[in-house]
């Protein structure tokens, strides 16, 4: 119901003309920093002239690498919070650092460069959690104090329809929620998503499946009693 | 992503709603399936909701990406000119070589060219010679239709004693021809100059003259009918003993030649009226050099051209 309620009145269907308007040439370096538009809207911008604005990005443009960032990083930071006592932001910044590495030797399409940030988000999310498991655990008040001063990544409040989203989407079992995750946020056909995952195509179409089924089926329980 | 791919049981299949793939990936695409079961949905909403607006706390890494694409991005774009420097700087330096090793083979050409023209007029016999003898070719080759310049030829070598003894024993002039105005002529100025010196011993021409007269002393008797080579039924009746002469313009210009001075030029105009083919490498080799005299800059040209 909760659920039901934030998500209503968003608009999937949002204009690209209404998002901010980027330059098609390659303007000389400004002194400052580009600062970020108003309203970001994590519907890919870059889909309809993708090549150019990675070509300018790839040349030194900050216009262009900041339309990709913001076309992407809301996804990113989504996918990366959907596992509890991550610290998604940190995480995204560590994967654009290695992407700004990387960026002049990419190549391919909108998909493949999906796809290759979100890998790269993977890698980055798994080191952490080694990082994390080779912790020493701590116990006692400190412990204690440590986790309250933890933000939680996830707000509940009601007022963020992703966020709630995101929690009803960690509830599913692993694979599903990732499963589903990369073919939602990151906008990957099956095939790839096996490939990142290590998994099988059909294994992949089995966890998107069952994990719709399973909110379809949660969420009207959730409906009829709310 | 996750450390363990343990999946806890969540439902029964029996007790989920059905979904076709269609509407699973028009689920995914964030679309509402139609004839679904009530979950359904709220699904695809909640789909949607994964894709909604960015929130504040998603773009506060951006200042800190943006900083990371430019410290990257100026640092490439700031060592690239510093590469180009190097690399500019180097080629810069070839080409500096390159242009100083130029300009020092042209200006080694030029002074050799330089050094010789001003050096002209002792190497200009190298080339005077030719040019004379594209000049005097040129007036044989006029003058080549008459038999005079035979008979000068023969007074040359006749009178430096230089002339090929093959030609001056087995030919000579023909002192009953063409040429006896002219041996005629020469003879009369010996006779009036220089006595008797030179006689039927000492040149094959008057000893031809002596003998187409029959004898040393009748040869003023056979030159006082000999007839002017300008007189054309003289020479159409080819005797030169049956009309005196009547003109005598034509060759009375050429009587004082064989007392020219011009002995080391003649072999020249012999040699070279055989090889018309020496007249033009000789046009080019005796004008060459003028100008670089006048105009020291002119080097530069015939070493580009």
């Amino acid at each position: 119901m909760i659920i039901v309620r934030f998500v209503r009145g968003v608009n999937r269907n949002v204009s690209l003309s209404a998002l901010p308007e980027f330059p098609r040439t390659a303007e000389p370096r400004a002194k400052t920093r580009p600062t970020l538009p108003a309203s970001p809207h994590t519907r890919p911008v870059a889909r309809e002239d993708f090549a150019e604005v990675l070509a300018r990005a790839q040349a030194g443009d900050e216009a262009a690498f900041s339309r990709l960032w913001i076309d992407l990083n809301p996804r990113l930071v989504r996918y990366l919070r959907m596992e509890p006592g991550r610290q998604a932001e940190d995480l995204a910044a560590e994967t654009w650092v290695s992407v700004v590495k990387g960026l002049k030797r990419f190549r391919g399409d909108e998909t493949a460069w999906h796809a290759w940030v979100f890998t790269t988000a993977r890698r980055r999310a798994l080191d952490d959690a080694r990082r994390r498991a080779r912790r020493p655990q701590t116990s006692g008040p400190d412990a204690l104090d440590h986790l309250a001063a933890r933000p939680d990544p996830r707000p509940s409040d009601g007022t963020d329809g992703a966020a709630e989203a995101l929690r009803l989407l960690s509830t599913l079992p692993p694979l599903q929620a990732e499963v589903l995750a990369l073919r939602v946020l990151a906008e990957l056909p099956v095939d790839t998503v096996a490939a990142m995952l290590g998994r099988s195509p059909g294994a992949v179409r089995v966890a998107a499946h069952r994990g719709l089924r399973t909110l379809a089926a949660r969420l009207s329980r959730e409906g009829v009693t709310h | 992503m996750t450390s363990n791919d343990f999946e806890p049981p969540v439902a029964d299949d029996a007790d989920l709603p059905h979904l076709s793939d269609g509407q699973v990936e028009a689920l995914l695409r964030g679309h509402r399936p139609a004839d679904t079961a009530p979950g359904t949905d709220r699904a695809a909403d909640l789909v949607h909701a994964l894709t909604g607006p960015a929130v504040a706390s998603e773009l506060t890494g951006y200042r800190a990406a943006m900083t990371t694409y430019t410290d990257a991005f100026s640092m490439r774009t700031s060592s690239r000119p510093r590469r180009l420097l190097l690399l500019s700087s180097l080629l810069g330096a070839r080409t500096l070589a390159g242009v100083a090793g130029s300009a020092l083979a042209l200006g080694a050409v030029g002074a050799v060219v330089l050094t010789t023209s001003a050096l002209g007029p002792s190497h200009a016999p190298e080339a005077l010679p030719l040019a004379t003898g594209s000049t005097t070719t040129t007036a044989a080759s006029t003058h080549a239709p008459d038999d005079a310049d035979q008979s000068d030829d023969a007074d040359e070598s006749e009178k430096d004693g230089t002339g090929s003894g093959s030609a001056t024993a087995a030919v000579g002039p023909d002192a009953k021809g063409p040429a006896a105005f002219g041996l005629c002529n020469a003879w009369a100025h010996h006779q009036a100059e220089a006595g008797t010196t030179a006689t039927a011993d000492t040149s094959v021409a008057f000893r031809n003259l002596a003998e187409a007269a029959g004898g040393e002393g009748k040869i003023a008797g056979y030159c006082a009918n000999v007839p002017h080579p300008g007189n054309a039924a003289a020479k159409a009746r080819g005797s030169h003993g049956s009309t005196p002469g009547s003109g005598g313009k034509g060759k009375s210009t050429k009587a004082p030649k064989p007392a020219k001075p011009t002995k080391p030029t003649k072999p020249h105009s012999s040699s070279h009226s055989a090889s018309p083919s020496a007249r033009p490498t000789a046009r080019p080799r005796t004008s060459a050099p003028t100008p670089s005299l006048t105009t020291p800059s002119r080097p530069a040209v015939t070493v580009t051209s």
